[in-house]
C-alpha cells in the first residue's frame, strides 16, 4: 500500500533532481510487475536476485520490509526509516526537501 | 520515552506468518478459524482503521483466546500509536479485558493497556499484573520482557531491572522455539532476534541501575549490551541504549560521551526526537550557542552520515541499474520493499 505514496512524492520533486529505485525483497517477478503496472508505478524498480544476505542485511542492516534510506547528493545517508504506514509520507516528505 | 517493545518488531514483521501455519488447526477450532481469516483479511487492509477495526471486531467475537494480546498489541499499535486514539484503543481494550477469565489473556491485554497510560489513565499496576500471571505459572521472556518496559516507562526500577534481568537469562533458542516455534525462523534467524532482545534487556537492566544509584554496575551493563550490539544504520543499536546511556552519561557530566550517543540516537535513532532536548542540553553543556543548535544538528548528520555502497541491480526489462549512477548528483530514496 506505500507505492502510490511514493509514486506521489516521485511526481512532485522528480524535476527538481530527485530519484527513487525500489529494490524487489520478495524474489517475485511476477507479482512485482504485475504491482507496478496496476499502481502506476514510474520510478526505478529492481531485482535483487542475489538475496536479501548479501545487499539487503549485510550492507543495508535491513531488518524488516518496508525500509527507506534518503541519499544526499554527494551519496551520503542522511536518514532511514522503518515502516510505510499513513502520515509517514509527511515525514519523507520533509526529510526530502531538506535535501533538495 | 518510547514503550515500544522488541518483541513487538517481530510480531509485526512476522506475526503473519503464524497464520499459514494454523491452517490445520482451523478446521476444528472457531477460534483459529476466526484468526486466520482475520489473518487473511489484513493483508488486504489498506488503512490503519480498517486493521485497527478487524482486530476489534476479533476480540469482540472471542476477547479469551491466545491471540488476545496480539489484537491488543495491533490495536495499539494502530489505533493509539498511527491513529492517534489511544482513549479508543483503551475503551475497546478495557471492556475486553472485564470478559477474560485466563491469566495470560488478562496479563496480555493489561499489559497493553499500560502502554497508553502516556495518555489515558489505566487504572492498574505493572507489579500486580506480573504478579497475577506468576501466581498462576512462571513467566516467559516476553512476558518478562513486557514488564521490564512498562516499569521503565513507570519508573518503577527496581521491577524494571528484576525482569530485565530475568528476561535475559530466559531468552534462548529453546524457549524461544518452545513460545514462537510455529513462525518457523530459521536458526540464523533466530539467533539474530534473541542477540536482538538480550542487547535490548541489558540496556534496560543497565537504566533500571542507573536508576537505583548503582553507576558503575549501569556502565557495565550498557557496555555489555553494546558488545552484544545487534546494529541498525550506522551502528546506532536498535534498542534504547544510545537513549539511557547517553542520558546516564549526561547526568555524570560525560559530556564528549553523551554528545555522541546522544547525536547518534537523535539523528539515526528510532524514535530520535524524544532525545533530542538531552542532546541539546549536553550541546549547552559544552559551551554551544542555542541559536546555532540546529547548524550543528545538520554538521552532526552530515559528519555522521556514511556514504552509501554502491550496487547494480537489473530493472524488470532487463536493464542495468547502478545506483551511483542513477543517483549521481541527485537527492535519492532508497526503497527496500515486497509487493503485497
Amino acid at each position: 500500500m506505500e507505492f502510490p505514496r511514493l509514486q506521489a512524492l516521485y511526481e512532485k520533486f522528480q524535476d527538481q533532481g530527485f530519484e527513487i529505485i525500489a529494490i524487489d525483497g520478495m524474489h517475485d517477478t511476477e507479482r512485482a510487475k504485475s504491482y507496478i503496472e496496476k499502481n502506476g508505478i514510474t520510478f526505478t524498480t529492481v531485482e535483487n536476485p542475489e538475496g536479501d544476505a548479501e545487499l539487503v542485511q549485510s550492507v543495508y542492516k535491513v531488518s524488516g520490509y518496508p525500509t527507506s534510506f534518503l541519499i544526499n547528493r554527494n551519496g551520503k545517508i542522511m536518514y532511514f526509516h522503518f515502516g510505510f504506514e499513513e502520515g509517514d509520507e509527511k515525514k519523507i516528505e520533509a526529510e526530502i526537501q531538506s535535501l533538495l | 520515552m518510547s514503550r515500544r517493545m522488541a518483541i513487538l518488531t517481530l510480531i509485526i514483521l512476522t506475526g503473519l506468518a503464524g497464520a499459514c501455519a494454523q491452517q490445520e488447526e482451523a478446521k476444528t477450532d472457531p477460534i483459529q478459524a476466526a484468526f486466520s481469516a482475520v489473518n487473511a483479511a489484513l493483508s488486504e487492509a489498506d488503512s490503519s482503521e480498517e486493521t485497527a477495526s478487524l482486530m476489534e471486531e476479533f476480540l469482540a467475537e472471542f476477547p479469551d483466546s491466545e491471540h488476545s494480546g496480539w489484537a491488543a498489541t495491533m490495536i495499539v499499535h494502530y489505533r493509539a500509536d498511527t491513529m492517534k486514539d489511544p482513549e479508543g484503543a483503551y475503551e475497546i481494550l478495557s471492556a475486553t479485558l472485564e470478559q477474560i477469565e485466563s491469566p495470560k489473556a488478562r496479563f496480555d491485554v493489561s499489559m497493553q493497556m499500560l502502554t497508553l497510560s502516556d495518555s489515558v489513565e489505566v487504572p492498574l499496576e505493572v507489579g500486580e499484573v506480573a504478579d497475577a500471571l506468576a501466581a498462576a505459572r512462571p513467566l516467559t521472556f516476553a512476558e518478562h520482557e513486557q514488564v521490564a518496559v512498562n516499569a521503565t516507562a513507570f519508573e518503577e526500577w527496581a521491577l524494571a531491572r528484576e525482569h530485565s534481568a530475568a528476561a535475559f537469562e530466559l531468552a534462548t533458542p529453546e524457549t524461544f522455539r518452545a513460545e514462537y516455534g510455529k513462525w518457523g525462523l530459521s536458526d540464523d534467524d533466530l539467533a539474530k532476534w534473541l542477540q536482538h532482545f538480550k542487547a535490548f534487556y541489558r540496556a534496560h537492566e543497565g537504566w533500571a541501575a542507573y536508576n537505583l544509584g548503582d553507576t558503575e554496575p549501569a556502565f557495565a551493563l550498557f557496555a555489555e549490551s553494546d558488545a552484544i550490539g545487534i546494529e541498525s544504520y550506522l551502528g546506532v543499536p536498535t534498542t534504547p541504549l544510545y537513549s539511557f546511556w547517553g542520558r546516564a552519561a549526561l547526568a555524570e557530566g560525560d559530556i564528549d560521551r553523551a554528545i555522541e550517543l546522544l547525536g547518534a540516537q537523535t539523528l539515526f535513532g528510532e524514535d530520535g526526537s524524544s532525545d533530542k532536548p538531552f542532546l541539546r542540553e549536553a550541546y549547552l553543556a559544552k559551551g554551544g550557542d542555542d541559536e546555532a543548535f540546529d547548524e550543528f544538528l545538520w554538521s552532526t548528520r552530515t559528519n555522521l552520515a556514511a556514504a552509501v555502497d554502491d550496487f547494480e541491480l537489473a530493472d524488470y526489462d532487463g536493464n542495468t541499474v547502478t545506483l551511483s549512477k542513477a543517483g549521481e548528483g541527485k537527492v535519492m530514496l532508497l526503497a527496500f520493499w515486497y509487493p503485497t
